[in-house]
């Protein structure tokens, strides 16, 4: 009985041990790729929006005004956390915004 | 005494049990309750893309501050009331608790959409060409959740 109980004792503790190694180390996990995930999908996001307010405030200008326009659209790309670069000797003009951190960029064509 | 012993048997045996079903849970089914953190952020940054398109498609808005900076040269009072009536719908819709706007060239004005306390502020920028591209304003948006 009593070897029994020590046995029980030894086993259990074991097994505690071990589920919160595995709970805690899975915890760890999941939560460093959720929140590296939601980070991801916020620089996207904000890509996203860099780029319709690039294409959006484009068409309403003229075609002798794009170089004040091309320092606005730095200025705000700067603060989205992207880079832009706007190729106007193409037709129509082509802009590429990158995202250094993450890798990410998109190319469209400007209206 | 023999009697108290089997009893605390039994209750590690319960416990073993229960730590037996949680393991095997586990490792057959990757089961472990997970801790999942709120989508707020996520909610603030798809807001943030409506509402400056809104600045853009709702043409009361655009016209208001076009007209205000192109005639004047700022916004009057009741063209900056005009803009917090048609903001606080968006507002509201969005679900957000406070907006922040920032034009260059005027004063910054808030809409308060809920009387919560703020939590949270994300801020967005878009360029709001006037006179054909001549004169661009920055425009600085805060939503706060």
């Amino acid at each position: 009985m009593r070897k029994g109980f020590a046995g029980l004792l030894v086993l259990s503790t074991f097994l505690l041990g071990f589920v919160l190694l595995m709970s805690s180390g899975s915890l760890r996990i999941s939560s460093k790729g959720y929140s590296s995930m939601v980070a991801a999908e916020v620089q996207s996001n904000r890509l996203a929006i860099a780029r319709n307010v690039i294409k959006r405030s484009y068409g309403m200008i003229d075609p002798h005004n794009t170089a004040m326009w091309t320092e606005s659209a730095e200025t705000i790309s700067r603060n989205y956390g992207v880079k832009v670069s706007i190729n106007f000797e193409k037709f129509p003009a082509e802009a590429n915004l990158t995202d250094e951190t993450n890798g990410m960029s998109t190319s469209f064509l400007l209206p | 005494m023999p009697k108290l012993r089997k009893a605390q048997v039994m209750i590690l045996d319960g416990i073993l049990s229960i730590l037996m079903a949680m393991t095997i849970s586990y490792v057959l089914f990757a089961a472990w309750p997970q801790h999942r953190e709120t989508t707020g952020q996520l909610a603030l940054e798809r807001a943030g893309y409506d509402i400056v398109n809104a600045f853009y498609e709702d043409k009361e808005i655009y016209q208001t501050i076009r007209k205000g900076f192109e005639a004047k040269g700022y916004l009057s009072a009741s063209e900056v009331e005009y803009l917090r009536t048609r903001l606080y719908n968006y507002g509201r819709m969005l679900g957000v608790s406070r907006i922040d706007v920032d034009i260059e060239g005027s004063e910054q004005f808030s809409v308060e959409v809920t009387h919560s306390t703020p939590a949270r502020r994300e801020q967005f920028t878009l360029i709001m060409p006037l006179r054909g591209g001549a004169d661009d304003r920055i425009i600085r948006v805060s939503l706060w959740e």
